[in-house]
């Protein structure tokens, strides 16, 4: 009797373990449903911080004053896998977002798919759903229309998203509601050169001939674009004619100044009196950046109106030179053709064309802290405080500067590009000693104006001409106060990269200019917080480039315009060597981590067996001896 | 009573693993293709292939990190096929089951020896290529600290798997095929779930031990849920480990 009892004991056990196992499978699929809904702690351990909410968008949240009423378009039932984790990954991070003020938000959910109402809301905001997209871009998917895109309320304010985006989620939510918080948007005057690209060819020389010089023509249609997502952008025209810079100008662009009248230079002033802000560009070579050519137009900021206005701040750019850069030069292409042979397209260092890097921008101030390499072309340096005295109660703060291996050159009438001519020039720039030249800064404090005591410059007429109605003074719209303007010695830094045809313009290194630009808006509207909201991008971390290094180490860059056969065939023979050094270099740093893992493991595998094998004689005894010193203790 | 000692089994574990040539050469192995499938292929899976370290050319992990689930899946099942079948085969199964201890002490201490293995493999291989990275660039090294914690943590949840699949069976060839198999469904369920329906393909991802690696640990971010995951998936794994065991002192 008792062994059927026994049985079934241990069947009973053996259901029990099973049990048991099919409990511990529900209270793994439990737990992690409960920890996915519940457990949302996470701390980002990265140097970049990406993947946490940033302390702006946290500052953001933190001047919430009011109800924001989010509206969330949709679909909750997404049949395609890849769409629906993206949803899902957005609406993730929208609850994080929402959890850190859950007392100012009111989030409605609206499925398009499911309800009409919600459809026509969504449609006549101008949202669409991403059928098209998502087909295209998963290669497949069922191909019905998937809704994602939200509107944010407050205060009868309305800001839309309409395609939220995985990765950059925060960024687009935190700008569209400091977008809202904002009491007005700041307004941007610009001023002194096309902002568009011109209808008809310009009259730059050569432009009729080739298409090129005409397309590479530096104008700020990208600028323009960036700038006009958040603020009031107004062209400022009119200003000879008797026109004050308007009101609600915040900050006005000044590029190519040299040429501006009497009477505009005196409504900047008045505007500066008054607390506007500027960003002045001092540029006199006009470069055709796709042929690589500049053409100096001279209009010596030393004797125009702005130029004695900028000296009389105390600022002063050293139009008569420009600046050339033997470590910050920039890769480019350029045109090799020796007589009776047809021109080469080369790639060549231009020490003209500056690309600064993290080293050459500022960390004083935020508009610089942060930004990634910002190109240069042929750019002016601007005079040091010691050689342009400060007046009383303006202070200084350099921005951007070149390295040491920096050289003044005169500015000739036409500015070749040819890599021959370049190095033969860098040579002979050379034998004078290189120092760091500043190309931005910016001047802060209470600006002395030359018409404070004197009458204002007459207005000019329809003819350019000086009307009778000269000298009427501009109504002041408030006390004299303090202001800021940024100089710096270049305009190409803030040309678009591409040109109209889409050809490359700026190398993709060479981008940080327009973030630099929105950054200094920000800066000198006083609106820090997008500066920290802009800056959370990945920190570039380049390698090492060995081959580059061995390459220039060998001198192989460095072509001399009237090399022999066997000066070349010497230079192919360093390129050569250059090369193979650089891969055993590369090898070498590779293998000699792993050879030292290796080495460590052999070494512990011989001190290991030579420990062991006086034990191995009797394993049993020792394991035994283990196992029973276990259970004694 | 036995209570719970467990690093007696576990130091078993280890100095058996480090008699035999089979561990140097798996570790070796290992220290060898991670860097070498980092440094040149890239991890040419997925929607979005990811370039090898020179091609990409930036100072960072993450690829390497990428390969870790896959690699793991096919070196863990070999390490560790032989935890249970092959004490069974042998016949000191029974003689091991008579020590008295609990049988939870002797899964948990045969589960420590395998992860310590397996861990020191996997920071082997991964600090010697952070090394050579860190020589060629700006690395962040808090990013490889934290990937190297939630590696132990893969590390930890496949050991597991692997022992409960080898306490199963008593071929060792089994075991291992099984325990392959089983983790290499789990790494390529988030390659998959785009041709299933939403909420299916969300829980599919959450399923996999690759989402919860990748989308936290590998970028520098401890998130709570992603250790509890791998928390559980062990726990429950060695708990069914133990019931096995447990289960066969009744036949």
């Amino acid at each position: 009797m008792a062994f059927p009892l026994a049985h079934a004991s241990k069947r009973a056990l053996r259901w029990n373990a099973l049990l048991s196992l099919l409990l511990l499978v529900g209270i793994a699929v439990v737990g992690n449903l409960l920890a996915a809904r519940h457990l949302r702690v996470r701390t980002d351990f990265s140097e970049d911080g990406l993947n946490s909410i940033s302390d702006a968008t946290r500052s953001i949240l933190g001047r919430i004053e009011d109800r924001v009423t989010v509206r969330l378009f949709a679909t909750e039932d997404v049949e395609d896998g890849q769409l629906a984790l993206r949803t899902a990954r957005i609406r993730n991070q929208l609850d994080e977002i929402l959890q850190i003020r859950p007392d100012v938000f009111e989030l409605q959910s609206l499925d398009p798919t499911r309800s009409s109402e919600a459809q026509r809301n969504a449609a006549d905001v101008g949202f669409r759903p991403m059928r098209g997209r998502a087909s295209a871009m998963d290669g497949g998917g069922s191909g019905d229309p998937v809704w994602l895109s939200m509107e944010m309320t407050y205060r009868e304010r309305t800001e839309r998203i309409a395609t939220p985006r995985p990765f950059e989620f925060e960024t687009q939510f935190a700008s569209a509601l400091h977008g809202l918080l904002a009491d007005r948007r700041p307004g941007i005057g610009w001023i002194g050169a096309n902002i568009d690209p011109p209808a008809q060819p310009s009259g730059q020389p050569g432009a009729q001939e080739n298409p090129l010089v005409a397309n590479a023509n530096p104008t700020y249609r990208y600028l323009r674009i960036a700038l006009e997502r958040r603020a009031k952008f107004e062209p400022l025209v009119g200003l000879e004619t008797g026109r004050a810079v308007p009101d609600d100008i915040d900050v006005a662009f000044v590029m190519h100044p040299g040429g501006l009248p009497e009477r505009t230079v005196y409504a900047l002033d008045r505007f500066v009196q008054r607390g506007g802000r500027l960003v002045v560009c001092v540029d006199d070579p006009s470069y055709n950046a796709l042929l690589g050519t500049a053409t100096f137009q001279p209009r010596d900021l030393k004797t125009s109106p702005f130029g004695r206005l900028l000296r009389g701040w105390g600022i002063a750019v050293h139009t008569e030179r420009h600046l050339w850069d033997g470590e910050y030069k920039s890769v480019r292409n350029g045109v090799v053709g020796f007589r009776g042979q047809s021109p080469q397209l080369v790639q060549v260092n231009s020490p003209m064309v500056i690309t600064v890097p993290d080293a050459g921008l500022s960390d004083a101030v935020s508009p610089t802290r942060g930004v990634e390499r910002v190109q240069f072309s042929w750019a002016h340096p601007i005079v040091p405080e010691a050689l342009q005295p400060l007046p009383p109660g303006v202070e200084r703060e350099d921005l951007v500067w070149t390295s040491l291996d920096a050289r003044l050159d005169e500015i000739s009438s036409q500015l070749s590009s040819d890599p021959n001519d370049l190095r033969n020039r860098m040579t002979y720039l050379r034998q004078k000693p290189g120092s760091k030249h500043v190309i931005g800064a910016a001047f802060s404090g209470l600006f002395p104006s030359p018409w404070d005591d004197g009458a204002p410059p007459p207005i000019l007429g329809p003819d350019g001409k000086p009307s009778s109605a000269a000298g009427k003074e501009l109504p002041s719209t408030g006390p004299k106060s303090r202001s800021q303007v940024v100089v710096f010695g270049d305009a190409d830094w803030l040309r678009d990269p591409w040109s109209p045809e889409g050809k490359p313009i700026v190398g993709f290194g060479g981008l940080g200019g327009l973030v630099l630009a929105e950054n200094l808006v920000d800066w000198l509207t006083l609106d820090e917080e997008l500066i920290g909201l802009r800056s959370r991008a990945p920190k570039p971390r380049p390698l090492r480039d060995f081959l580059t290094e061995e390459m220039q180490a060998a001198g192989v860059f460095e072509r001399d315009p009237f090399e022999t056969t066997y000066e070349r065939l010497e230079r192919d023979r360093n390129s050569d060597r250059a090369r193979k050094l650089a891969s055993g270099k590369q090898w070498i740093t590779m293998l000699m981590p792993a050879g030292g893992a290796l080495l460590v493991l052999a070494l512990f595998g011989v001190f290991w067996n030579l420990v062991q094998r006086p034990r191995r004689n009797d394993v049993g005894r020792a394991e035994g001896s283990d196992l029973d010193g276990g259970n004694r203790g | 009573m036995g209570g719970i000692k467990v690093f007696p089994f576990a130091r078993r574990e280890l100095r058996s693993a480090f008699e035999s040539p089979v561990a140097y050469v798996a570790i070796a192995l290992f220290v060898v293709v991670l860097p070498a499938l980092f440094f040149f292929l890239g991890y040419p899976v997925g929607r979005v292939p990811l370039p090898g370290l020179w091609e990409g050319g930036q100072a960072s992990l993450i690829v390497l990190f990428h390969w870790l689930p896959l690699l793991l899946a096919l070196v863990v099942p070999a390490l560790t096929m032989g935890a249970w079948s092959e004490e069974r085969r042998s016949g000191t199964e029974e003689l091991l089951l008579t020590y008295p201890v609990r049988t939870g002490a002797i899964v948990l201490g045969k589960f420590l020896g395998a992860w310590i293995l397996t861990l020191l493999m996997v920071s082997l291989a991964v600090l010697s290529a952070a090394l050579t990275v860190d020589q060629l660039g700006d690395l962040d090294w808090n990013t490889v600290w934290v990937g190297l914690a939630g590696a132990s943590l893969l590390v930890a949840a496949y050991v597991g798997i692997s022992q409960f699949v080898s306490s199963l069976s008593s071929e060792q060839l089994v075991a291992f095929l099984v325990s392959a198999l089983l983790l290499g469904l789990f790494w390529a369920l988030p390659l998959f779930v785009r041709i299933f329906p939403g909420d299916v393909a969300s829980t599919l991802n959450a399923t996999s031990p690759t989402t919860h690696f990748l989308g936290a640990f590998a970028h520098g971010v401890i998130d709570l849920r992603d250790v509890a995951y791998f928390a559980l998936i062990t726990v429950v794994s060695l708990a069914g480990s133990t019931l096995s065991i447990e289960s066969r002192r009744w036949r």
